[in-house]
């Protein structure tokens, strides 16, 4: 276990000491300015944007890709006949890498000649393009539409395993006690999964704080800053501005937000759990 | 903690230490990370350059029997490639071609050696020829030579001459008045066919949305930085240059802020776009059978467009590189050598003409003069000679890097419709203030 | 056992018409985007701008130019190496310390929570300190080095999905081996491991997808073409200024087809591993 944490602790010790200190790329660590880099990231309404942009977007992901994807599983678990080549299918978007899920939508939504316009088109419409990425209202549910495809079927696998591995004479009695549908559902199935559910929206959630790649393929954080997420700035700041100092601290600012509110999340998770 | 877990820490342990000789057994050894005496040079270049990193790789190892290992990376990570490379300890990059405007961040960092010296005693590597708009931007930082130019890259305006000719327009816009009206008749006139007037690189990128920028800064006089060495970004002419880029937005092939460098380039190449301001070999592109490109023989090129008749075209130098010697190679002489025979006049004369396309622009006045770029692409050479008369580059001190971005941040944000183009530029200005100093 | 059960519920259930809508919705949504990738990969450049969802004269050009003349099948061998080698790796740490923490209680649930929370950062930072790591071990660039970075960035997550399903197992069972005589490791491998096997291949696919979808430690950890991942070959020909839709679209497609040829044995894994335990 040392070792594993002396690794683990390497990196962090890292961020938290460029977070403290003027430091560049390629010299770490030049002058140690305190809380300076913080305070001014702090101040940046930028990077306070980023915050507040990034927890809404995750927990609008979340929401509905938890909510699809419970919905999915049930529905696998009801109809037995789709059988495996269902569920395979289902499970393509998961094994897609980002990049491709990024070059995916991105043709989609591709103003001149992407499925979107191409099929809007089709039944009708005639007015100009539509071009979602370059709306600064429309481009962050873009991208939630490719990061939503790309992670529910997470959602589904987990949910779905622990609905086989429910006890089935608990639902069968329930049935058999005339429960039915969404009833059924209700009060027997859901709050056998339910602590499933919980550990699943923590991990979704924490995926979707993390978007990164689907972002710098599709919009590099633009129109202006609509879609510039905290991921993205603290890539600006290390590896294109050189700025380690900034980077670090605004890293530190986002655990500091990851943590605020994902913690409440794990503490309800684990209460569901037992 | 205090009960350790002696056993399972020694399981982890040896399961670690099995796995990673494992791992290094089947792998082959690190490349670059050759002895000395082994005549080998590591080249970073960017993914626009790997043709050219084809050519000289196979002419250098003609010429000198000395191998080259060309490593390509996207445009945007070259900077921090090399700059983390040479900080970890890696060293395994000896050569490099960054975008110039990185060169004070990579001197900064001691990613770089100070070529100084050797430049100026060697007169075999000829500076006069370089062509001195370009010569001293694309290598001098606070007096210090850092490198030797590479790609001129200068951006210059294509037009398709059947779509100017289908709306009634004999001649290419003279200034960015002209062209935002052309381009906008001609959106308005074939839109629905998917046609537009023009394809402007608007993706929230220094070396995207920043080139647009700065070809209108260019044509409206303006500069980045005044003759005071103090910023000018606020400026009247950078002013206009930030309104005429919105104007142009609005009736652009949409949308600039996604198109990139594929996007409008496809765009171009498939006949749907008036208007491209791009570097000069897109020409070239357009020619070549293999790039599938519709527009062969279709096409003219002019310099770029003016904030005023009267004003003659400057070049703008968007995105030239510059050949660089990484700052803890042992390989320095070599090196040297090689960069010298790269940034040479009959290197980057053949790199103009080879098939396939290499994309390098011309760095000197003999190759931008020579006979073999004029026969085979007379139109070009003549929008090139523009950088023989005042041309406008990026600043390239210290934190140059992060001021193209702060740049080009709040320009996204202005034609994503926040804000005047006053307001935008000054909150720039004392941002470049405090940043360029 | 999951076959007898599935045909007792059968019984229970009759075919439900939601369900069923539901499963053909998710569907749609899950495979156009899919087969139009597919399309595209088809079309040339002219094609692509022009409105169309098929090509009525496919391209097979695009995909013989992306197996003949790219560094993409390399790319993709590497991404392979990569993920399994990594995955591996990383199961080799992660489920002697997912015992370690159950067994021996060592820092309770709170351990494993701790040792999550790095997974919860955006990594970008710690490249630069994890370049210095594989530079001391001389394995900077190299696809070793990649992989010895996958296995360790994934442990927080294989420890906190292997630890529910150890918890699961009777703690009769390994103490009746110690009364044997039976030492730790030899109870971890002998009898632990083979319990737990299915939730293992689990997680460990879990992992190996994750190490093959990786894209910002891998471009800044491998330069050359020998050791280059899919993802970031990718990413090179979206910067490439004459780029073609069509061949990235190709490329694309390519990269992923021997992925989705596993999914079929991916699945049936997945789904069996996590029901063994499911992270209760």
């Amino acid at each position: 276990m040392l070792s594993l944490l002396v690794l683990g602790a390497f990196p962090l010790l890292f961020i938290i000491a460029a977070a403290l200190s003027e430091s560049s790329l390629g010299r770490p660590f030049q002058e140690w300015v305190g809380a300076d880099n913080i305070t001014r990231a702090i101040a940046d309404t930028d990077v306070v944007a980023s915050l507040v942009r990034s927890s809404v977007y995750a927990a609008g992901v979340t929401v509905v890709s938890v909510t699809l994807g419970v919905a999915v599983a049930v529905a696998l678990h009801r109809t037995v006949g789709a059988g495996s080549v269902v569920r395979t299918l289902l499970l393509l978007p998961l094994i897609t890498p980002p990049v491709v899920v990024g070059i995916v939508w991105k043709l989609i939504f591709n103003p001149s000649g992407g499925l979107l316009d191409t099929v809007t088109r089709f039944f009708g419409y005639s007015g100009p393009p539509l071009s979602l990425l370059s709306s600064t209202d429309w481009a962050l549910p873009a991208i939630a539409i490719a990061d939503v495809w790309e992670w529910t079927p997470l959602v589904t696998l987990l949910v779905f395993a622990a609905l086989l591995g429910m006890d089935p004479e608990v639902r069968e009695a329930a049935a058999l006690d005339g429960a039915h549908g969404i009833r059924l559902f209700a009060h027997v199935t859901l709050p056998a999964i339910r602590g499933v559910i919980g550990a699943v929206f923590f991990i979704r959630l924490v995926i979707a704080f993390k978007a990164f790649d689907l972002i710098v393929l599709m919009t590099s954080g633009g129109p202006g800053q609509s879609t510039t997420t905290p991921s993205y700035l603290i890539y600006q700041a290390a590896l294109q501005q050189f700025d380690v100092g900034r980077a670090a601290a605004i890293t530190l600012l986002f655990a500091l937000v990851v943590t605020l509110v994902t913690i409440p999340v794990a503490v309800i998770t684990r209460r569901l759990q037992q | 903690m205090s009960r350790s877990p002696r056993p399972a820490t020694w399981t982890a342990l040896t399961f670690a230490a099995v796995g990673a000789l494992a791992l290094s057994a089947c792998t082959s050894p690190a490349s670059g990370e050759t002895g000395a005496g082994d005549e080998e040079l590591t080249v970073l270049l960017i993914s626009s350059h790997e043709g050219a990193s084809q050519w000289l790789k196979d002419e250098y190892e003609k010429k000198t029997g000395v191998s080259i290992n060309p490593v390509i990376v996207p445009y945007d990570e070259i900077g921090a490639k090399l700059s983390l490379d040479q900080q970890s300890g890696a060293n395994t990059i000896d050569v490099a071609a960054p975008w110039y405007v990185s060169i004070g961040d990579l001197a900064a960092d001691g990613s770089i050696q100070d070529l100084s010296e050797w430049i100026e005693s060697d007169d075999e590597i000829d500076t006069e020829d370089f062509i001195p708009d370009i010569y001293d931007p694309y290598t001098l930082v606070a007096g210090k030579r850092y490198g030797l130019p590479f790609d001129g890259d200068t951006h210059v305006l294509f037009y398709n001459k059947e779509i100017l000719e289908r709306n009634g327009f004999t001649e290419p816009p003279a200034t960015w008045d002209e062209y935002v009206a052309q381009a906008k008749a001609i959106t308005e006139n074939e839109s629905a066919n998917g046609v537009y007037g023009a394809a402007v690189f608007g993706q929230k990128s220094p070396l995207i949305l920043g080139a647009s920028f700065a070809n209108r800064l260019a044509g409206f006089g303006g500069e980045f930085v005044g003759a005071d060495g103090k910023p000018s970004i606020n400026s009247p002419e950078a002013i206009a240059a930030a309104e005429s880029l919105r104007d142009i937005s609005e009736h652009a092939l949409p949308t600039p802020a996604e198109t990139a460098f594929g996007e409008g380039n496809a765009a171009w190449f498939n006949g749907k776009v008036a208007f491209i301001e791009n570097w000069t070999d897109l020409g070239v592109g357009s020619q070549d059978p293999n790039t599938g490109s519709l527009v062969a023989d279709k096409w003219g090129v002019v310099t770029l467009p003016v904030g005023d008749a009267s004003v003659e075209s400057r070049a703008s130098l968007v995105a030239g590189f510059t050949w660089v010697i990484a700052g803890n190679t042992d390989k320095t002489e070599l090196a040297k050598d090689f960069i010298k025979w790269a940034s040479s006049s009959e290197v980057n004369e053949a790199l103009l003409t080879s098939l396939p396309p290499t994309g390098i622009d011309p760095n000197r006045v003999s190759s931008l003069e020579s006979d073999s770029y004029g026969e085979q692409y007379p139109e070009l050479q003549e929008v090139n000679r523009a950088t023989l008369s005042g041309a406008l580059a990026w600043p390239t001190g210290e934190n140059a890097g992060q001021a193209a971005q702060v740049l080009v941040d709040e320009l996204a944000k202005y034609l994503a419709g926040d804000g005047t183009a006053k307001e935008t530029l000054d909150r720039v200005q004392s941002e470049w203030e405090e940043l360029l100093g | 056992m999951t076959l007898a059960r599935i045909a007792r519920q059968s019984a229970v259930n009759s075919r439900s018409g939601l369900a069923t809508a539901t499963l053909a919705v998710g569907l749609v949504f899950t495979l156009v985007p899919l087969l139009y990738l597919v399309s595209v990969s088809l079309m040339d450049r002219a094609e692509i701008t022009s409105g169309i969802v098929v090509s009525a004269d496919p391209k097979w050009q695009n995909w013989a130019d992306v197996l003949a003349g790219s560094p993409i099948p390399r790319a993709i061998l590497n991404s392979f190496i990569a993920a399994v080698l990594g995955a591996a790796l990383t199961l080799a740490f992660a489920l002697p310390g997912a015992w370690a923490i159950v067994r021996y209680r060592t820092g309770g649930r709170t351990l494993a929570a701790t040792l999550m929370s790095p997974w919860l950062l955006p990594p970008i930072v710690a490249v630069i300190p994890i370049m210095t790591l594989l530079r001391t071990l001389d394995l900077a660039n190299t696809l070793a080095g990649l992989t010895i970075v996958y296995a360790l960035v994934n442990i927080p997550v294989a420890v906190w999905l292997l630890e529910g399903f150890i918890r699961k197992l009777p703690i009769e069972i390994d103490e009746a081996a110690q009364l044997d005589g039976a030492g730790s490791w030899r109870v971890l491998l002998s009898i632990v491991t083979p319990l737990v096997a299915p939730a293992l291949v689990a997680v460990g696919i879990i992992v190996a997808i994750l190490n093959y979808h990786e894209f910002l430690l891998a471009t800044f950890l491998t330069q050359s073409a020998d050791s280059q991942t899919l993802t970031v070959v990718l990413s090179l020909f979206l910067g490439e200024r004459l780029a073609h839709t069509g061949k990235i679209a190709a490329a694309a497609v390519i990269g992923i087809l021997p992925l989705f040829a596993l999914a079929t044995v991916m699945q049936r894994w997945l789904v069996e591993g996590l029901t063994s335990g499911s992270v209760k």
